[in-house]
């Protein structure tokens, strides 16, 4: 598909998002305009502070801006209840964290299966082969058991995705999802990310590492609530060549 | 959760216990005879004011000739008149209850004989000098094995002779011992020992439990004119039935078991804020959860069910363990104490309900607090 005939799957016009100390307000983010179109893979950089993450938590819903429009297809979220939102998130977004953020006592089949559970009307059975589905998409399928401390960083981080695409999102947000680990699991997960925005998915992702967001093919800079460039990176580094160039000290499996 | 288990438990114990005392107390009133109707003096109006009960003697024999002859309902009919008497036999002493009745009282009271003649109504007209003796008479008079009828006791100064011995009957509904009695005719006592020749009591028995309150009309109208009352004048005796005794009883034991569930009340009050108090701080350390489950689509509906369920879940099962110690420790108090107990299926139902109103009761505010968390904020803690 042509990046240039899309739609657009995220229109941001003029969004503020302003935080009151007392009264001394403290704008997090500035009158930002930005368009993202289906399909993309973009990477949104900056420093601590400046503004890259409360622009995720609005573009995941997460949040509400204090002024400006945040057009998701044709949807207004802006006009949106809560529970609208909470749809949203369900079945329209996937989202990745930094610190997995999985749920302790539970294994990793139940954990991808969370989403599911929620106002879906699927049956036991079709739940069970979308989850073992999607484990096995991140090559996860002999750890369907496991709990979270049986497993390392990086397979916690592939659970949460196979969580994350378990609904057929149109977008993944990611909130530093290499951030805990180590390099070699980074581009494993990483190859996961090109592998499914090949496969269609919108991948939306924050960093502040630049050789992550080398892996990407559009880079936005934020800086003091403003986007100060914007940028196509027209030869992403290839995460799955640049993994098997790493030695290997672990034994984690990656099935491409 | 400990709160509602030990609040659970005392509601089926002390119901049990309740209940099996009001059924013990109920067979115990109905032991005294089902049809039973006691005629008593009723306290006397002297110008207006109301003198103590039974102060007046207004009960006499002919009322009884009177109730026999003009009332059909009714079958036996005996004076009651009662004194404590100091009893002597060799050198044993014992201080007993006198009881001068007519033939028909044993029949009334269903009391029956272990050894002896049956009391004949030519021993009334007689006046014979002869008793029957209850047990515990027995033993405190006679040597084990010494056989009692024939001998002549002293009732008082009188002399009298036993000619029977009562069936053993135990303890009464009230506490009294039902065999430390002496029975002698009536006339008997009125002559030889309290010289009046007023009745305490009259006991009457209708043919049957449905006649038993037109029995009382019929006996109120013979009363009236064999005491000569004018049209207006009120009652000068008073007339009990057997149910009116057991409603008395049962609204005494109805009034302690509202007590009783009072108390248990509170103690599930108490439990359910314990509960309550568990739930805020599971949600307090499951907030980043809670955020996590908001970020993949939960709503704050969502959420409130999953809390609302486990609370409810919380105190079912403090129910469940609840209703099993308390149907154990009744069992155990039963055999130990030697007081019957009955648990109800309806006071486990109940338990049951109470235990599911609380949980969804406490729950519903800890869960309201998860369900409007912030998903950022929640995500964040830490």
């Amino acid at each position: 598909m042509n990046t240039e005939t899309r739609p657009a799957l995220i229109t941001i016009s003029d969004l503020w998002k302003t935080y009151y100390s007392g009264d001394v307000p403290l704008h997090a983010l500035r009158g930002i305009n930005l368009t993202v179109k289906n399909g993309e893979f973009l990477a949104i950089m900056g420093v601590s502070g400046s503004g890259k993450s409360t622009l995720m938590n609005i573009l995941g819903c997460l949040d509400k801006p204090t002024k400006g429009k945040y057009l998701f297809g044709e949807t207004d979220t802006t006009t949106q209840s809560n529970i609208e939102l909470a749809w949203l998130r369900r079945e329209k977004f996937g989202f990745v964290f930094q610190s997995y953020n999985l749920l302790a006592r539970t294994t990793a089949y139940e954990n991808v299966e969370l989403p599911l559970l929620y106002g879906s009307k699927l049956k036991k059975k079709e739940r069970k082969e979308i989850v073992l589905s999607a484990l096995n998409n991140v090559g996860l399928k002999d750890k369907i058991h496991s709990l979270p401390n049986q497993l390392s960083g990086g397979q916690q981080q592939r659970v949460a995705l196979a969580r994350a695409i378990v609904n057929d999102p149109f977008v993944i947000f990611a909130d530093e999802p290499t951030g805990n680990l180590d390099t070699r699991t980074s581009f494993e997960i990483m190859a996961i990310f090109q592998r499914l925005n090949e496969q269609g998915t919108t991948i939306i992702l924050v960093t502040h590492e630049s050789d992550i967001a080398d892996f990407t093919k559009r880079k936005i800079v934020f800086r003091d609530g403003r986007i100060i460039s914007d940028t196509a990176n027209t030869h992403p580094r290839n995460a799955m060549e640049e993994f098997k160039n790493i030695p290997e000290d672990d034994d984690s499996l990656l099935t491409a | 959760m400990l709160g509602i288990i030990i609040g659970v438990a005392a509601v089926i114990v002390m119901q049990s216990i309740g209940k099996g005392t009001e059924s013990d107390i109920n067979s115990r009133i109905a032991s005294l005879g089902t049809n039973l109707i006691m005629i008593s003096p009723s306290a006397t109006t002297t110008q207006g004011v109301k003198a103590e009960a039974g102060s007046k003697q207004t009960l006499k024999v002919s009322d009884i000739d009177a109730i026999r002859r003009y009332s059909v309902s009714t079958k036996y009919i005996s004076p009651v008149i009662r004194t404590t008497v100091q009893l002597k036999y060799g050198g044993n002493n014992w201080r007993s209850s006198l009881m001068g009745v007519s033939a028909d009282y044993l029949s009334i009271r269903g009391i029956k004989l272990v050894s002896g003649a049956p009391f004949s109504d030519e021993y009334v007209k007689a006046s014979a000098k002869v008793c029957y003796i209850g047990k515990t008479v027995k033993t405190n008079l006679f040597t084990e094995g010494e056989d009692p009828i024939g001998q002549v006791i002293r009732i008082g100064s009188v002399p009298f002779k036993i000619i029977g011995v009562l069936k053993e009957k135990g303890q009464s509904g009230f506490g009294q011992n039902q065999d430390d009695i002496v029975i002698a005719p009536y006339t008997s006592v009125q002559n030889r020992i309290t010289g009046s020749i007023y009745l305490q009591q009259i006991y009457v028995s209708a043919n049957s439990d449905e006649v038993v309150s037109k029995a009382v009309k019929e006996i109120t109208s013979c009363l009236r004119l064999s005491h000569g009352l004018t049209e207006d004048a009120t009652d000068d005796f008073d007339i009990n039935t057997q149910s009116e005794i057991m409603e008395t009883a049962a609204s005494i034991s109805g009034a302690i078991t509202l007590l009783l569930a009072g108390i248990a009340a509170i103690s599930l009050l108490v439990g359910g804020i314990g509960i309550m108090n568990i739930m805020f701080v599971s949600v307090t350390e499951r907030t980043k959860e809670i955020g996590i489950r908001l970020a993949i689509g939960a709503t704050s509906y969502d959420v409130l069910k999953q809390f609302l369920i486990e609370a409810i879940v919380l105190t079912l099962t403090a129910g469940f363990i609840g209703i099993a110690s308390g149907v154990i420790i009744s069992q155990i108090v039963a055999s130990l104490a030697g007081i019957v107990t009955i648990i109800t299926y309806t006071s486990i139902i109940i338990s049951f309900v109470v235990c599911s109103f609380i949980g969804i009761f406490f729950g519903w505010y800890p869960a309201r607090k998860a369900a409007k968390l912030n998903p950022i904020d929640a995500l964040r803690y830490e």
